[in-house]
């Protein structure tokens, strides 16, 4: 063989394994790319589903606590009303014994005052018509006198969402998660409350015991916080949580 | 062209890699570091291969140990990258088959101071392998924006690139050594050129890769 023939056997060959080589890099290339964009259609759908599936357990969810609002105001707030009818009677008949009925009859002002508002509270149609700074500020006052932790709140002057109901009653809900989680487990006595200032709807800073954050969304507890954010997603606010062991927890919820 | 000139063109892009590497070695990865140390490597090796043909002495087991050291960090390179923990173990066997083969290889010729072009070759063929599987199996969405597939892309080129070669090597060497020469400078390097080039556009993408935020203690949605 002399020199030209060797140079193409061995020039060829090159040049036809380095096309074949190119030929089969651009099919994985494609083949992977089709593969990428079938998984994202895939994780869309995936998303999709949830969003429904979450959109759905929160309409259960409200109907639900229209439900027991409603059974809480017509028959336990009837009751007490009855009740307290009944000690009227009593202390008409027995002007005597209105000395042994006074402390029931101020319990049950009292008890008769945390049905309504827990019923409030819970009622997404009472809620829609006063407005998430009134609702938010009226829970506020029930958790006070609840739990006696000392709640301070700032307030803008402007309402941040305005007309949006559906979302006004959301960023409602969030902020009962949020004071669940407070009591069940921060062991909080402070609470900064601060609603519609600069592009923040709402945010809550409490001085309790605090966690870790990520381990916490790691496990699989940590059900109220990944509501919050679930929720948070839903209806479209963006959602800061901010926490560490011993330095309390802070929760914002701002307008997109 | 003149050997000179080839051997100096090689070597600086072998440098120039480097050293846009060592711009870029603080926001590099572990496996990107480890193509940095791996080129790093390939200059040792030629400095050593090249005073050692100086010196008039036979060279060849320079470049059996730099096969070796090259399979063997492309497996570790590999074992960074992969996800499936059964392809980790078929890529670690491989790589312990290879050494194998390469010893009785060696054995059997009674010494390391021949090219081995089969052992070289099943290194190819096996480094390929991944490295293609490395290309179809990546789940980004911007190719191009991915260091590692612009560093396998050069790997693969250079790999398959000299089988021909390397299949020929013992016959050229025996019968027409200038020849061999002149095509071993030709297409080898030729292809390291253009492995070197696509290694800098690798590490160009390191470059716009955004850096990585440091780890706080919150989560936003």
């Amino acid at each position: 063989m002399n020199d030209s023939d060797i140079i193409l056997l061995i020039v060829f060959p090159t040049i036809a394994i380095i096309i074949l080589i190119m030929a089969i890099v651009l099919g994985l290339i494609k083949s992977s790319r089709d593969k990428v964009k079938h998984l994202a259609e895939l994780a869309q759908i995936e998303i999709a589903f949830q969003k429904e599936l979450r959109e759905a357990d929160i309409e259960v969810g409200e109907f639900l606590r229209n439900q027991f609002a409603r059974e809480l105001h017509d028959n336990i707030g009837h009751t007490l009303t009855y009740m307290r009818l009944h000690i009227e009677n009593g202390k008409l008949d027995n002007p005597e014994s209105e000395v042994v009925f006074q402390p029931i009859e101020s319990l049950l002002d009292d008890a008769s005052n945390q049905v309504r508002m827990l019923s409030r509270s819970m009622n997404s149609d009472y809620l829609t018509q006063v407005g998430f700074t009134y609702a938010v500020k009226m829970e506020c006052d029930r958790l006070q006198k609840a739990s006696g932790i000392e709640i301070t709140i700032q307030e803008g002057e402007v309402e941040l969402i305005g007309q949006q109901k559906d979302r006004e009653l959301m960023a409602f809900r969030i902020f009962q998660e949020i004071i669940t989680n407070n009591i069940k487990h921060a062991n909080a006595t402070k609470l900064d409350v601060i609603l519609n200032l600069n592009s923040t709807i709402l945010g809550v800073v409490d001085n309790g015991k605090g966690f870790d954050l990520q381990a916490t969304l790691s496990s699989n507890k940590a059900s109220g916080i990944k509501n919050i954010i679930k929720r948070a997603q839903l209806a479209g606010f963006s959602c800061l949580v901010h926490s560490a062991p011993n330095q309390g927890c802070s929760y914002k919820l701002n307008i997109n | 062209m003149q050997l000179f000139t080839r051997i100096f063109s090689y070597e600086f892009s072998v440098i120039a890699t480097l050293l846009f590497g060592t711009g870029l070695y603080r926001r590099m990865n572990n496996q990107e570091k480890l193509i940095f140390f791996y080129v790093a490597t390939i200059l040792v090796f030629d400095i050593w291969g090249m005073s050692l043909a100086i010196e008039g002495k036979n060279n060849w087991f320079v470049y059996n140990i730099l096969i070796g050291i090259e399979v063997l960090m492309l497996t570790v390179y590999l074992n960074q990258i992969l996800k499936n923990k059964s392809h980790i173990q078929y890529l670690n066997i491989s790589c312990f088959l290879f050494f194998i083969y390469s010893m009785v290889h060696v054995y059997f010729f009674g010494t390391s101071n021949l090219m081995l072009p089969l052992s070289m070759i099943g290194g190819s063929f096996l480094s390929l392998f991944f490295l293609l599987y490395l290309i179809y199996g990546q789940t980004e969405n911007k190719w191009i924006n991915s260091p590692d597939n612009w560093i396998s892309l050069g790997s693969i080129f250079y790999l398959c690139g000299t089988i021909p070669f390397q299949a020929l090597f013992h016959y050229l060497i025996d019968e027409k050594q200038d020849l061999a020469l002149m095509l071993f400078q030709t297409i080898n390097m030729g292809l390291s050129h253009f492995r070197f080039l696509l290694i800098i556009i690798g590490f160009f993408m390191i470059l716009k890769r955004k850096r990585s935020k440091p780890e706080l203690a919150s989560v936003s949605v």
